[in-house]
């Protein structure tokens, strides 16, 4: 750490220096001024998903023109409906972060009360892939539930049963699912941008130039934010002169296996890693058994999770939900068709709202939060463009 | 003990009196007074007392629970009914989520039966998915009614193949049957997750998924409102050809005379071996029937997690069926139940869905404390 310290006036310097850089080469055929119009375009030539530019300007650019409308519908419009219940089925628990995000987003979008709505949220837990189409097909049958958001692998489920509950708006997520189309949604969000932010602060900070991540599969959404971690990384430790950067990672083939997680970390650190990217839940317990270790978060905010977290990428889906609300009210109130595209709708960057960067730790030092606030501030402003690379990483 | 009794009571006139005047609870205490012995004979009129009372005391226990976390027992065992047998398609979906636990319950019943201890029923309910998978794989464009045939032997097969791994150390070596069968549970899933990551992937996605199996390969449903499929039927079957096996022909003699007393068995001339290895390999066969079930009639398509604990919970449902083989069918739809009401449970209640874990495990530890328990009476003595 003292080290750290004494670095932190060059660091400042190189950061800024690197971030004009990064504004150099990347601005140059973008325009500034047009970033939060088609915020999608942005991210996607480099995504597998690369349709999603067809289906995400279309469904992001409904959601301001709803938002305006909101404040003057609610008085002219007392016919509509006054409140929309959404169950939510999952593989796992609510506290895991793929579903413990989207809780919360549901939960901020419910406190603007979009349409003048009530939106109330029923989760059901623990429920696996085998078992989706039965607990869907309950949920629907109760007439409880008008978007039921399957959160997860379950397009099979939905493709089964959506077609019986035409009313009902259908949504999954993620990896691993097929397009259903008609009133089944498929929406996902990818987090390599705070992700990159994270790389940099790691990038500074690293005293062995070695870094490394505890993933679950080598999936897409699992390489994504991981490829940029590192990317972030190499980028800054290459203009504070720190020479080249080793990355390793370990696919633990779970999706939650705290236990081997922190085996896999404890085994990186050993080999001389002193910075982890915690893809799973797990690495935390290992980093604070070591010396001058650090940890990152992935997709909740996880600074509070653990002393030596120092910050995390965080995902969010208010966009992506205040999507399926706005194509809900539009089907019940004016019998706008639910048409969901035959392919993910992607919510790729911190533009659009499909993530952000969690609270920063006091360990690390003001330059370096500095510098990734401007970086933050590049990606906001369109100037900084993180690639989105899902190959896995060898 | 007498002065004990005279200690108690000592204006007592006739102390030494063992008439029924004495104090009950006192008496309960002597050890000379009650005894706690076998019972020579054990009829199902016994059985079945203890089991009514190990259920009553699950309820019970299950209720206190629900209590503690601050909820209704009765509003709770009311969504836990509805959910399960609330409507014709609840109850019918009961029978779906019985059909494969019939099949790993006989699997595991005919194994203890032997006094084969098959913990793989998991492993080898993967055999049978991953046997019907190869088959379509292969000659997917057959005929459908042969292409059927071929998948259910292949599934079958597979099973047997599989559990015959462990009883073939067993026989061969003597390698305890229930620490191979338990990882080889494992060893097979990192096979699949191989093939699935590989050979079998569908090329249209990176999860490990294969592709979604023809229309044509699906089991026929029985009724238009509800999942139940043909699979249930074979399951029903199956439990009738495994009571006859057990009851009437000669390997089910020996199955039985092994697993009561092997030594005498074998004495009497019965290869014990030979019936160790056949026994596993119609359990092993049955849970790959149950996966060639699961595959043709809800799932479609390979994954890693379309079991569940399908072969774990056949292991609790054939100790509360007390091995019997159409026992079997009413826990297995007892079990189901559990499954398919948890979920109304859940939702309209808030109670989490692990209770119903709790409510499988009191129910399984209570039942087998009553199987003991119907095996000795209390009886006064002197």
């Amino acid at each position: 750490m003292r080290k750290l310290m004494d670095r932190r006036a060059f660091a400042l310097v190189t950061m800024v220096t690197a971030l004009a850089l990064i504004a150099g080469a990347c601005g140059g055929d973008d325009e500034p001024a047009a970033t939060t119009a088609a915020p999608a375009t942005t991210a996607a030539p480099a995504t597998t998903a690369a349709p999603t530019t067809t289906a995400a300007p279309t469904t992001t650019a409904a959601a301001p023109a709803t938002t305006e409308a909101e404040m003057t519908e609610p008085a002219e419009e007392p016919m509509g409906p006054t409140e929309l219940d959404v169950a939510m089925v999952m593989l796992g628990t609510k506290e895991e972060g793929w579903y413990a995000t989207f809780i919360d987003s549901v939960h901020r979008v419910a406190d603007e009360a979009p349409h003048g709505l009530t939106i109330t949220l029923e989760q059901i837990e623990e429920i696996p892939y085998a078992d989706g189409e039965r607990v869907i097909r309950d949920l629907a049958q109760t007439g409880d539930y008008e978007i039921i958001v399957a959160h997860s692998t379950y397009s099979d489920a939905v493709a089964a049963v959506k077609d019986d509950f035409p009313d009902i708006l259908f949504a999954f997520s993620g990896s691993g699912n097929e397009p259903t189309g008609g009133n089944g949604y498929w929406i996902d969000v990818f987090i390599h941008e705070p992700a990159y932010l994270a790389g940099i602060i790691a990038g500074a900070m690293t005293q062995t130039n070695h870094i490394s991540g505890v993933a679950a599969f080598p999936f897409p959404n699992v390489n994504g934010p991981l490829n940029a971690f590192i990317d972030g990384a190499r980028f800054v430790a290459q203009q504070l002169g720190k020479g080249e950067i080793t990355f390793d990672v370990a696919y633990i083939e779970s999706w939650f296996d705290p236990a081997t997680a922190q085996e896999a970390a404890a085994a990186q650190i050993a080999a001389g890693s002193d910075m982890i990217y915690a893809e799973r839940f797990g690495p935390f317990a290992a980093i604070e058994e070591a010396e001058g270790v650090f940890g990152f978060g992935h997709f909740t905010d996880q600074l509070g999770l653990s002393p030596v977290v120092l910050t995390s990428a965080v995902a969010r889906w208010d966009a992506a939900f205040m999507d399926l609300v706005d194509a809900w009210y539009a089907y019940t109130t004016e019998g706008v068709a639910y048409d969901a595209p035959m392919e993910r709708i992607v919510y790729t960057s911190m533009v659009d709202g499909g993530s952000s960067l969690g609270e920063i730790s006091d360990l690390v030092p003001a330059d370096v939060q500095d510098g990734v606030a401007q970086a933050e501030a590049a990606i906001l402003g369109g100037l900084l463009r993180v690639e989105l690379k899902t190959d896995p990483i060898e | 003990m007498t002065d004990q009794i005279t200690d108690r009571a000592p204006s007592d006139p006739q102390p030494e009196d063992g008439g029924g005047r004495r104090d009950p609870l006192s008496m309960l205490f002597q050890p000379g007074a009650w005894r706690i012995e076998k019972r020579l004979v054990v009829r199902p009129w016994h059985e079945f007392i203890t089991l009514i009372a190990a259920l009553v005391a699950a309820v019970a226990i299950i209720a206190g629970l629900v209590l503690v976390i601050g909820k209704s027992p009765a509003d709770s065992f009311a969504a836990l009914y509805n959910g399960a047998f609330g409507t014709r398609e609840s109850t019918l979906e009961t029978l779906v989520q019985a059909t494969p636990l019939i099949l790993t319950g006989l699997a595991a019943a005919i194994a203890f039966r032997a006094g084969v201890w098959n913990i793989g029923g998991e492993g080898q309910f993967f055999a049978g998915v991953m046997g019907t998978w190869f088959v379509y794989d292969l000659w997917g464009g057959l005929p459908a009614p042969l292409l059927f045939v071929l998948m259910f032997i292949f599934a079958a097969l597979a099973g047997a193949a599989w559990a015959s791994v462990a009883s073939g150390l067993l026989v061969r070596y003597g390698t305890n049957e229930i620490l191979t069968t338990v990882m080889l549970n494992f060893v097979i899933l990192y096979i699949l997750s191989y093939l699935l990551a590989g050979p079998w992937q569908s090329p249209d996605t990176f999860y490990y998924q294969t592709q979604r199996m023809a229309d044509n390969t699906y089991l026929p449903r029985f009724f238009s409102v509800s999942r139940l499929h043909w699979g249930f039927a074979i399951a029903l079957l199956a439990a009738l050809a495994v009571y006859w096996l057990i009851r009437r022909t000669t390997l089910g003699y020996e199955i039985r005379g092994i697993g009561s007393n092997m030594v005498a068995s074998r004495y009497k001339g019965i290869r014990v071996g030979t019936v160790t290895l056949a026994t596993m390999a119609i359990s092993g066969a049955l849970a790959g029937i149950a996966g060639f079930g699961e595959l043709l009639g809800l799932h479609h398509r390979v994954q890693l997690d379309i079991a569940e604990g399908i072969g774990f919970t056949g292991i609790i449902i054939a100790l509360v069926a007390r091995l019997h083989p159409l026992g079997v069918i009413v826990a297995a739809i007892l079990f189901g139940a559990l499954v398919n009401g948890s979920t109304a449970m859940q939702y309209e209640t808030g109670i989490p869905k692990a209770l119903v874990f709790v409510i499988e495990g009191t129910t399984l530890a209570l039942v087998l404390i009553a199987a003991m328990v119907s095996r000795y009476r209390i009886r006064k003595t002197g």
